[in-house]
């Protein structure tokens, strides 16, 4: 299943984020090119250390679950026939929480519980990271 | 008088309008209408007004000074924090008329929030519009998780407060229910007349977890305004004053996301609440009234917190057995609140702590109340807080 694009524009850093993934074809998060730490949304000066060196580089996917929500209503035509949906803060084996979409069900998702990201790439501008169960 | 901000200002005058769903007026004619009884209520014209801290959208500084017809502004200042910008704009108009930059400021704020997205079908189309800096953030990463408003986006931290510290339903139930009943005492509550037991809000549906249909506030075409002026000028005035004592802003690191902070559940009001009651020189103890900015339930759970008035996780101990209604030790908006009266964006909590501390807030009065706090909650999670007490 493939999913259609959200409307967004992205630009500046966020853009470098949604390009990097898209052109890797797997989830790059912020490297600092000085003190090594990832960080999301990207910065362009490092929160750690204030370096303005940095790549794009692949993360492991590796991640448990932070918080998350169920939403049980919607208005938007893209959500309202998927309800009730989970949506979770992942919180990556590096660092970074992101927020991800997943298909499991309200019943099988609990903070702390380790999931797998990966990123599903919906063109050169825009990509959705998707949450799994750790195998 | 721990600082040099405590007690030279005060509000000297309030105005509201509305509460509506659904209305004929534009959100300058109702942010104008607000203005000008403020401004009327302190015993001032629009001449006496040299500064104005206009809201953080809508409607900016310069039209609404020329269509007041104010001759000479000497000061305009727009803190951009959503619901925690009135407050902020109340520090902002003391901290300037005690610099000496402006005698009497003007605070105002409203919008259609009912009608901007339930327009009558003959109504005149608004165009305008309100953007802020988080807005990137929201675009890129949460509008395309199914994550479209302040609901969603909140339920991501509030779900973790929940999950972590067990705190149930009927906590925020509490609040709920506190607002419903003060609201029964307000004329302007847009739930008047609308009772809600503890039962009918554990019955209201999800909307998104753990947030369901009565933990949100009710949206509604409304404006409200404050005038504040020196506390000299202050006593000359139509009605006793109510001093500004301390307030704060506080913002969480980082303040442009949300999931990325250390402590999710650490807001701005967690960095701002300690200066401000030591700008004030009291404790939370000796307040007697509490405004509680109140968009949703667990976020003034959150915000007890914040305040000192329970631990972390505890706010549920607190709310209960009547100790936030009227007739209880710390009650709790008073006016019914964003959940009850309607989202003003919290002017209408300003406008209701100098009701209060004026002894003029009828049958909702907190009897002899001498000292009270209002607070503010914006955007992705801006908090401010002011105490303000009774003048001479
Ligand atoms: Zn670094």
């Amino acid at each position: 299943m493939s999913s259609t694009k959200p409307k967004v524009q992205p630009d500046d850093l966020d853009l470098a984020f949604f390009e990097a993934t898209a052109g890797a074809g797997q989830l790059c998060l912020q490297h600092c090119g000085d003190c090594g730490r990832w960080t999301h949304p990207a910065r362009y000066y490092c929160p750690h250390c204030a370096s303005e060196n940095y790549s794009f580089d692949p993360v492991s996917g590796k991640a448990e679950v932070h918080s998350f929500t169920v939403s049980h209503f919607s208005v938007e035509s893209a959500w309202k026939d998927r309800v009730p949906y989970v949506t979770i803060v992942a919180e990556t084996a590096e660092g970074p929480r992101l927020v991800a979409r997943t298909d499991l069900k309200p019943g099988d998702v609990s903070i702390g519980q380790p999931i797998l990201l990966r990123a599903e790439v919906v063109d050169p501008e825009f990509s959705y990271v998707w949450a799994e169960k750790a195998a | 008088m721990s600082s040099s901000l405590s007690g030279k200002a005060a509000i000297v005058g309030i105005g509201e309008f509305g509460y509506y769903r659904g209305t004929d007026q534009s959100i300058l004619q109702m942010v104008l209408k607000a203005s000008m009884d403020a401004i009327r209520d302190a015993g001032l014209k629009p001449s006496d007004i040299d500064g104005i801290i206009p809201p953080p959208g809508f409607v900016a500084w310069d039209e609404i000074g020329a269509h007041l017809g104010v001759p000479e502004i000497r000061y305009t200042a727009c803190p951009q924090m959503g619901g925690a910008s009135p407050v902020a704009g109340l520090i902002n108009a003391s901290m300037a008329i005690a610099a000496g930059l402006a005698t009497t400021v003007l605070v105002p704020i409203g919008w259609n929030g009912y009608s901007a997205l339930r327009p009558r079908p003959d109504a005149r189309p608004n165009k305008r519009r309100f953007s802020a800096a988080f807005f990137e953030t929201v675009k890129n990463y949460y509008a395309p998780y199914g994550l479209r408003s302040a609901p969603w986006w909140y339920a991501l931290y509030l779900q973790r407060y929940v999950k972590h510290y067990n705190v149930p339903p009927e906590a925020a139930g509490a609040i709920a229910v506190a607002c419903r009943k003060h609201a029964q005492l307000n004329d302007k509550a847009l739930m008047r007349d609308r009772p809600l037991t503890m039962d009918e809000y554990l019955a209201t549906p999800f909307i998104t977890e753990p947030l369901r249909k009565g933990d949100c506030c009710v949206e509604t075409d409304c404006a409200a305004a404050i005038v504040v002026t020196s506390a000299e000028r202050a006593r000359d005035l139509a009605h006793r004053p109510v001093m500004f004592l301390g307030g704060a802003e506080g913002h969480p690191n980082r303040p442009d996301e949300l999931v990325n902070r250390t402590d999710m559940l650490k807001l701005g009001l967690d960095y701002a609440a300690p200066r401000a009651f030591a700008m004030a020189g009291v404790k939370p103890q000796d307040m007697d009234f509490l405004q509680v900015y109140d968009c949703f339930t667990y976020v003034a759970l959150l915000e007890l917190e914040a305040l000192g008035y329970a631990e972390r996780g505890g706010a549920a101990d607190f709310v209960k057995d009547g100790k936030i209604e009227l007739g209880g030790r710390y009650p709790l908006n008073t006016h019914g609140g964003l959940m009850s009266q309607g989202h003003c964006w919290g002017m209408n909590h300003i406008v209701e702590a100098v009701r209060q501390l004026r002894h003029d807030a009828g049958r909702a009065q907190v009897a002899d109340c001498e000292i009270g706090l209002v607070t503010g909650y914006g955007d992705l999670g801006d908090g401010t807080i002011a105490i303000l007490g009774r003048g001479a």
